[in-house]
């Protein structure tokens, strides 16, 4: 499937040549004249009642050129994706504040002091509540609630849980806890809105989907999308963190009350208070094996946290849901989990989205169940790995692939090497791993208007393509991607492909880029649109040619159309596109791809890892990793090789030293020196191996990629750091002082 | 209260009258529109803005501009010569280092100041050390380690 010339070979970074040189330029970096710098006031406490709001002497201010609460607001006055609009984009007096940070009112001025000064005029008072902030107990204490429903529920059952349990020689309970994980891209959220010459109120800005920021800004305005323009730059990293809107409304909301620019980059310490997280939950599981190791039943029960508003926790909830059986063949089961609601931290899309909440309970069990039964633990997940055209506990998948789970788990473990002996005499030694296959690596449920991917393909008269796409770029690379397949298809160089992204004016409609699914689903549609463009340059070709009406199959190379394998005749790739042009043929085509309607069982991942552990300090250090992958065909080694390191990478501070504290409903981790994740020296040397068994329905055969090292990553850390200090640890991060509570009480 | 500044920035004299309390990251970034210095933190804990200041490495954002007056400051815009990227970029880039790229300007200028210091070829270690105050989130460490190594080597060669 990959005879093909660029596929697969070493590809610099398209974007990569100014983004080395400082040129690129983020949401942050953006500016225009007469621009005004937008502020938001923001609610200091987690949970009451919005009494009073006093804007008055902050308006008052020399320089200050508006300040907007909810009443300025002329269309909805919520927003959110995509269960439903229920976040205020300002809290109105006598509205309800649901989480620290909520926006109360904004303020702008050409001067960013001045802005500043005016927000410290400004008064708010608040009748208080008590913080809705222990999720398990909102869970299980009717009396006890914020919103009285769930954001999310989960539910599958199979075979019989009481044949189960008595066919089992063993059985083992857990009860496990996950943290929360903050995002904490490097660029915050930031975004610039103006009017265009044609009165197009225009937004710049970091997100996952442009589209979406259309329509809401549209609705918070209270004018017809037509109206509205939604740009995305090179985004500053988001792993799932930007999707909702962050800047975008209260921009838009200044541009359209005064006519000018208005820019908004949110502060750190803001984009820690505000910004989404991966949501924490809490795992009840049981598990049933026999003496040989096969696992005769499954019970897991689990509650999230979500947060005060809904955003994804319903797709989050659902997603850990599917991953709580892993790769295991197991016929008696039964899952149950919900999200709620709370005063914390909302919980919405983060690189895995519910998985790694999921696969952490599992793998952490497979462990324990081994010990238990005294059997190798790699042995024990050996002998219950799914097998191709079995059914997974999920419901609507199939397992439609060689299983290459099994795999991946040796060649991760055996890039390890031996485990080496502890560096210092009090320092203790340990290799853990773990094994994933995420059922929704591609995001091919056609949920929240994701199912449909656009792209727009045309060969100018000098043969040279132009290409419009609506995805987003944030670093994984998808740019590159895009212009390599129509490279590939048409044979003609980078350099003579133009791609414009995620610009509504300009580029056909995509879902959000979200789920692995940004390479799969656009590489689909381009692909579409190739195919169509080819058959009509056949058809010029056998014009060309004199054999008209036969059409002979062609070979795209060299910027030529060959009329056979040995490459002999050809036509100019140029001399077709000149030939359209004359005759008034269109070498333009639109794609429309759908996904299929099924979710995919085809991406199997594993990473080990070994850590040791100093005994005087309580230090963890992550000695070296291994992850091997199953990714189907790799069309950009390069990045592909990112995504892979970065998950790893993330997954080191998410074990280890990403401690989120919140107490009733109060972050308290609100900056880097608080909340600190991996630096060089805490990372390792991370090896990496795709293992390109390609799928069925991927552009030549790539399957999702950039989501599943997050799944494995943490549990295969914490499993090592258990079996080196021989103690079960069932929560995380791993900081010192946590080891030292759970070691010594 | 506004004050003439003047010192030597990527090698071209600067004399600018601005705010004395202002930072050196806001004066680069909003005086002298060098938006390569990135923000991350604003608080000194991230490395996005780091510059090099008379041969050391220095965050910009917590350095006030008058503080470094007369020093002679290099920031990414300084780092390619005639159009050509530093064998440090270059290295980056061909090895894939990174994906958002939004620290990379800072990591440059960390590795570079090392490199030049040091005298000898960096260790694994060293490496890892000298970028050691530079967040990446999208988590290019070990890409970044391998780059600069495999430069060295080719260098050596
Ligand atoms: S912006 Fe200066 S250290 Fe983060
Ligand atoms: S490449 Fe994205 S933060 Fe370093």
């Amino acid at each position: 499937m990959k005879n093909l010339d660029l596929i697969g070979k070493k590809i610099w970074k398209l974007d990569g040549e100014e983004g080395i040189q400082g040129q690129t330029r983020y949401g942050t970096d953006l500016s225009m004249s007469g621009m005004l710098y937008v502020k938001a006031y923001r609610a200091r406490i987690p949970h009451g009642k919005l009494l009073r709001l006093d804007v008055s002497k902050a308006a008052a201010l020399d320089g200050v050129s508006c300040v907007l609460t909810a009443k300025d607001i002329p269309g909805e006055k919520k927003f959110g994706f995509p269960a439903g609009a229920d976040q205020p984009v300002l809290v109105e007096v006598g509205g309800t504040i649901l989480m620290k940070g909520d926006a109360l009112a904004l303020v702008a001025s050409p001067s960013l002091s001045v802005a500043e000064k005016a927000l410290s005029l400004i008064e708010a008072e608040y009748e208080q509540y008590e913080a809705i902030d222990d999720y398990e107990r909102v869970a299980n204490d009717s009396s006890y609630f914020l919103k009285n429903e769930c954001s999310g529920e989960y539910s599958y059952e199979r075979g019989d849980l009481s044949k189960g349990q008595a066919e089992a020689d063993v059985i083992l309970e857990g009860s496990y806890e996950v943290p929360i994980q903050e995002h904490a891209y490097m660029e915050t959220e930031s975004g610039l809105s103006y009017y265009d010459s044609k009165g197009i109120l225009t937004v710049e800005s970091g997100t996952h989907d442009a589209f979406y920021v259309r329509y809401e800004v549209a609705r918070c305005l209270g004018i017809d999308e037509i109206k509205v323009r939604s740009i995305v730059p090179l985004v500053g990293g988001t792993y799932g963190g930007k999707q909702q809107c962050s800047t975008q409304l209260h921009i838009a909301l200044v541009t359209q009350k005064t006519g000018l620019p208005a820019k908004m980059v949110w502060s750190r310490r803001e984009s820690m208070l505000v910004s989404h997280k991966r949501h924490p939950a809490k795992i009840h599981m049981r598990m049933g094996a026999t003496k040989d190791g096969a696992i005769t039943f499954l019970e897991s029960n689990y509650v999230m946290d979500g947060g005060p508003y809904s955003t994804c926790s319903s797709g989050v909830c659902y997603w850990m849901g599917t991953h709580s059986a892993g790769p295991y063949n197991i016929p008696n089961v039964s899952i149950n989990g919900k999200a709620v609601y709370t005063n914390n931290t909302v919980g919405a899309a983060f690189r895995g989205f519910g998985g790694p909440q999921g696969v952490f309970p599992l793998e952490r069990h497979m462990d324990k169940m081994a010990r238990e039964l005294n059997m190798d633990a790699q042995q024990l997940r050996a002998k219950n790995y799914i097998r191709e055209k079995d059914q997974p506990a999920c419901n609507g998948v199939l397992i439609d692939t060689r299983v290459t789970v099994g795999e991946a788990l040796e060649k991760a473990i055996e890039k390890l090497g031996p485990l080496p002996q502890p560096s210092t005499p009090h320092a203790k030694v340990g290799r853990g791993y773990a094994v994933a296959m995420p059922l929704h690596d591609v995001s091919s449920d056609p949920v929240w208007g994701m199912g449909g991917t656009g792209a727009h393909v045309e060969i100018f008269r000098d043969g040279s393509i132009e290409v419009r796409s609506g995805t987003c770029e944030f670093g994984s690379g998808l740019d590159t991607v895009q212009k390599l397949i129509i490279s590939n298809e048409f044979g003609v160089p980078m350099e003579r492909i133009h791609l414009i992204t995620s610009d509504t004016y300009w580029t056909p409609k995509v879902g959000r880029c979200v789920g692995s699914k940004g390479a799969y689903a656009s590489g689909q549609a381009l692909l579409m649109a190739s195919q169509e463009l080819k058959e009509r340059l056949a058809t010029i070709a056998a014009v060309h040619f004199g054999t008209y009406p036969v059409i002979a199959p062609l070979v795209f190379a060299n910027e030529r159309i060959y009329t056979n394998q040995q490459k002999r005749d050809y036509m100019t790739l140029a001399e077709a596109a000149d030939f359209a042009y004359r005759q008034g043929m269109n070498l333009a085509a639109d794609s429309w791809y759908v996904n299929p309607n099924r979710l995919n069982g085809n991406a199997f991942c594993a990473m080990a890892a070994d850590v040791e552990v100093d005994m005087l300090s309580y230090e963890t250090k992550v000695l070296r990793c291994g992850y091997v992958h199953d990714a189907g065909t790799i069309i950009n080694p390069l990045a592909a090789i990112g995504q892979a390191v970065g998950g790893v990478t993330q997954s080191i501070g998410y074990a280890l030293t990403e401690k989120w504290v919140i107490e009733k409903g109060e972050s308290k981790t609100l900056s880097f020196h608080d909340y600190t994740i991996p630096t060089s020296v805490d990372t390792p040397h991370i090896e990496v191996e795709f293992i390109e068994e390609p799928s069925t329905d991927g552009p030549y055969g790539a399957k999702g990629l950039s989501e599943h090292p997050s799944y494995v990553g943490a549990v295969a850390i914490v499993n090592a750091v258990s079996n080196a200090l021989d103690t079960e640890f069932d929560v995380f991060p791993l900081t010192p002082d946590k080891l030292y509570t759970y070691l010594h009480g | 209260m506004q004050k003439i500044w003047s010192g030597t920035i990527n090698g071209k004299k600067i004399e600018k009258s601005i705010e004395q309390s202002m930072t050196l990251l806001h004066f680069l970034r909003d005086e002298l529109s060098l938006l390569g210095t990135k923000v991350g933190c604003e608080s000194g804990d991230c490395g996005a803005c780091a510059v090099i200041i008379d041969k050391k490495l220095f965050n910009s954002c917590i350095t006030p501009a008058f503080a470094v007056a007369g020093c002679e400051i290099t920031t990414i815009e300084g780092l390619s010569e005639n159009g050509q990227l530093h064998p440090i970029q270059k290295a980056l880039l061909d090895t894939g280092s990174f994906q958002c790229g939004y620290c990379m300007p800072g990591m440059c200028m960390a590795l570079k100041c090392a490199m030049d210091a040091a005298e000898h070829n960096l260790t694994e270690e060293e490496i890892r050390e000298a970028i050691s105050g530079n967040l990446c989130r999208c988590g290019s460490y070990s890409l970044v380690v391998e780059a600069i190594s495999l430069l060295q080597e080719v260098k050596k060669s």
